[in-house]
């Protein structure tokens, strides 16, 4: 695997430069993680407030700077960016300091007396508890969290992102100051660039020798993919909410999984639910005017796909049956030669138009670093992808097996 | 044959041609990029429910939400779906509705001469029939039904409402579930042959593509295919009062945070004005309201906010007024500091120091905006609405000086003119 991704063109005129900071996944440091990265993105030892630090990113003609947490298979990853014109625009001075900006709020927290401090990290504190309780306003994204939550109970993948509220009160100063060094110490740090980066050579170098200075150099070993047995039976939960629209999420997992298994299973994925020509947007939505939205999800790292749409709360066992319907349908080969190109000749084109954005190209290409643990360009997933036949698609669909139904703000008798 | 508008900071070029039908031609030249975008759409919202038939000559009112409605039937044709028919061949697309425009797409890395063809065909031929019509009513009710869930939603169509008492901005661009069901195959064609009229059309063009060749492929589709009565489409517009319509509109949702949303009514104004005017709130926005801003370290160093709140200035041929966002817990304290500021903003006008990194800041959007793809699409649709240039925002900026800020404020962000709607939690 590599550290250092790179891809330069001048079709644009910024650079997206982006640094992740990957740690073992463990539930009991989730809420810290979430908690380090908004402190580590709202000040440093250079510009103390929020406030300092904005005014001087828009000095920099409007660089913008950002932090964020994820999982990625059994890996928690803490990620930064910024986005920087070209030096044509602003002069190296100003790239100098947006780099530095970055490298500093990963390298140099603000402590005062070796503890964050204080007032920052108690606000930082109320605004993570406010995120946490608000999850349930953005309700799709409720339902999907709320599947996987259901789908990968009992593992550390299983744990919330932000960890539960009972778990961020807890946090201490103290305890924040020496996960903060904890985290340096162990975290394998990875930089991409991407974008115009004419006279701006070794940038990716530059960020990452200077955060690898400070972190030291680490591996953190891991599994591309997560492991957990297989539910023999469907487990169906409902949680009641009092809105207009309930949404049905139903997960499944990919039994027997392999690496190379990504490609059948992307294809799998836009059959089933990928794009307008899919089968539930054509049955879901069209046929049976069940829904507006009616979609499937594939996630490489967890080898597991959901389908979801938004329905009338009466709806709830015929759209559960037509969505079932659809997935069996691949399975028994039922996907016609049109249904088949379109899937494929839209997950190419999604490839190919990657290249067209910066933060596209740079989480895609490292997620691929991560996922295959070596390099893969789109070129090479477009070739790969090109390859599949129908057999490929109704292999893996046999082996995809459903485990999990979610219904949000349905009635409770289902 | 074509004129030609630049981005005076960028050198961004956007060729324009009208064609003899009345259609107007737009390409923004992308040059390096893969993916290219056409857009074909409409000067026609959910605000245009009163007009001339095209056809017959007679005054028509129609149900609302029809506007959206057409938008979800047009990309259907006798045995195809334009979504379907795009997506075989790999390419996505999609539509969207305004209050003033409609507006059909499709992207491609691949496939645009195709793509543009099947998108001008789609649109110019529409097939409704008393089915498909029935069956598109099942799928709208369950799109304004997610609306209805979502706070944001909520908290900005009552804003309007409390701002509006006869323009129709009062109403959702989807209409009702009851007036969605009230809509037939022949108020969709009358709405269609009026306002699907080349004349009220245009035609977007985004990437790396030859100028001269797309406008022939387009007049040559013309030529052939298309042969409707065209003309300039006779609305009625509703006199709006200067007075707002209420003070205040609560709803209670079953959220965990309330939404607050002020509207300030402003009167009608031309297109140089209200581009001018955008400018100017982003100018408001940066320095009064981000994370720049004293306010929202005081705000949020009080635990009132999380997320800065957000101001946008807003227009169209027939109506100008400026949004306010906030997201609070505390939303009644929120609320008492917000207007508290404004009569401090009234009095002392903006932060100069801050006003002037603002406009560096501005300098460098500028030029990230022509590395957004799809963004350049609203500044056309804003010029061919408001008949104005379409950089006329972008060159604007130089010129704006504080005192311009300080005088809008003033004049246009008062007590009287604003209107308060909000979102609370249902369950506390």
């Amino acid at each position: 695997m590599k550290n250092i991704i790179i891809r330069n063109s001048n079709r644009f005129k910024s650079v997206f430069a982006q640094v992740n900071l990957l740690l073992p996944l463990t539930a009991e440091d989730m809420s810290k993680n979430a908690l380090l990265a908004m402190m580590l993105k709202k000040s440093n030892s250079k510009y103390k407030t929020e406030r300092e630090l904005e005014r001087k990113l828009a000095e920099l003609y409007n660089t913008s700077f950002g932090a964020g947490v994820g999982k990625v298979a059994n890996m928690y990853d803490i990620t930064f960016g910024i986005e920087i014109l070209n030096v044509k625009y602003t002069g190296k001075e100003a790239l100098d300091e947006a780099v530095d900006v970055l490298c500093t709020s990963i390298c140099e927290p603000n402590f005062v007396d070796g503890k964050f401090d204080e007032k920052t990290f108690e606000l930082e504190k109320s605004s993570l508890l406010e995120r946490i309780a608000e999850e349930k306003d953005n309700k799709k994204k409720y339902a999907l969290d709320s599947l996987e939550r259901e789908m990968f109970k009992g593992t550390d993948y299983g744990y919330p992102l932000y960890g539960t509220a009972e778990d961020v009160v807890k946090i201490t100063n103290e305890e924040l100051v020496k996960h903060y060094y904890n985290v340096i110490s162990k975290a394998e740090v990875v930089v991409a660039t991407v974008g115009n980066l004419e006279n701006m050579d070794g940038l990716a170098d530059t960020i990452h020798t200077r955060i690898c200075g400070k972190c030291g150099k680490h591996t953190v070993e891991f599994t591309p993919l997560v492991k957990q047995a297989i539910n023999k039976e469907i487990e169906t939960k409902v949680e009641e909410q009092d809105i207009n629209q309930s949404i049905i999420c139903i997960g499944a997992r990919i039994k027997d999984v392999k690496t190379e298994d990504v490609y059948k299973a992307r294809l799998f994925d836009n059959i089933l639910g990928g794009t307008p020509a899919a089968k539930l947007f054509q049955n879901v939505r069209e046929k049976e005017s069940l829904a507006y939205f009616a979609k499937s999800m594939y996630n490489m790292f967890t080898a597991s796909v959901c389908m979801f749409a938004g329905i009338a709360p009466e709806k709830y066992e015929k759209a559960k049956e037509v969505m079932l319907k659809q997935l069996e349908d691949i399975k028994s080969g039922n996907v016609s030669e049109i249904e088949f190109n379109a899937a494929k000749e839209n997950l190419i084109s999604a490839y190919k138009e990657k290249q067209d954005s910066k933060g596209g190209q740079a989480k895609g290409l490292f997620s691929n670093e991560i996922y295959f643990g070596r390099t893969v360009d789109f070129d090479e997933m477009i070739e790969e992808i090109s390859k599949l036949t129908l057999d490929d698609v109704v292999e893996i669909a046999n082996r995809v097996v459903v485990t999990n139904i979610f219904l949000l703000g349905g009635k409770a008798d289902v | 044959m074509f004129k030609v508008e630049t981005n005076l900071k960028t050198g961004e070029e956007i060729y324009k041609k009208v064609l003899p039908n009345g259609l107007k031609v737009y390409i923004c030249k992308k040059p390096g990029y893969i993916k290219k975008v056409g857009m074909y759409g409409t000067v026609y919202g959910s605000i245009d429910n009163d007009f001339i038939d095209i056809t017959t000559g007679e005054r028509l009112k129609v149900e609302d939400g029809i506007a959206h409605f057409l938008e979800h039937k047009l990309f259907e044709q006798e045995d195809a779906n334009a979504l379907d028919v795009f997506a075989k061949m790999g390419v996505s697309s999609n539509a969207y509705t305004s209050f003033d425009h409609t507006v059909y797409f499709y992207e491609t890395s691949s496939k645009h001469e195709e793509c543009l063809n099947k998108l001008l065909e789609f649109v110019n031929t529409p097939y409704f029939t008393d089915e498909n019509v029935e069956k598109e009513k099942g799928i709208i009710a369950q799109e304004l039904r997610m609306y209805e869930d979502e706070p944001s939603s909520v908290a900005y169509y009552n804003v309007l409402r409390a701002m509006y008492q006869r323009f129709p901005l009062n109403v959702d661009i989807g209409g009702t579930v009851e007036s969605v069901y009230r809509i037939d195959k022949e108020a969709l064609y009358s709405c269609y042959n009026t306002f699907y009229n080349p004349a009220n059309m245009f035609v977007i063009v985004i990437g790396d593509v030859d100028e001269v060749e797309t406008v022939k492929q387009i007049e040559g589709f013309f030529n052939e295919n298309v042969n409707r009565k065209t003309g300039a489409v006779e609305r009625f517009v509703l006199e709006e009062p200067k007075e707002i319509a209420e003070k205040r509109i609560e709803k209670k949702l079953d959220v965990y945070m309330p939404y607050i949303c002020m509207g300030f009514k402003h009167e009608k104004q031309d297109g140089k004005t209200n581009a001018r005017n955008t400018v100017i709130m982003e100018i408001i926005d940066d320095v009064c309201f981000s994370a720049l801003s004293d306010f929202h370290e005081r705000m949020f160093n009080r635990k009132i906010i999380t997320e800065p709140v957000e101001i946008t200035y807003e227009s169209g041929k027939e109506f100008s007024h400026t949004i306010l966002f906030a997201v609070s817990k505390k939303h009644e304290e929120c609320e008492k500091e917000i207007k508290t500021y404004f009569e401090e903003l009234r009095q002392n006008g903006v932060d100069k120091e801050l006003f002037e990194i603002a406009k560096k800041k501005k300098q460098g959007e500028l030029i990230y905006d022509a590395e957004n793809f799809m963004g350049i699409h609203r500044t056309v649709i804003d010029s061919i609405i408001q008949d104005t240039d379409v950089f006329e925002m972008a060159n604007a900026i130089k010129d704006i000086t504080k005192e311009d800020v300080d005088n809008f404020i003033r004049e246009n962000l008062r007590e009287d003119n604003m209107v308060i709607s909000k979102v609370t939690e249902k369950n506390k």
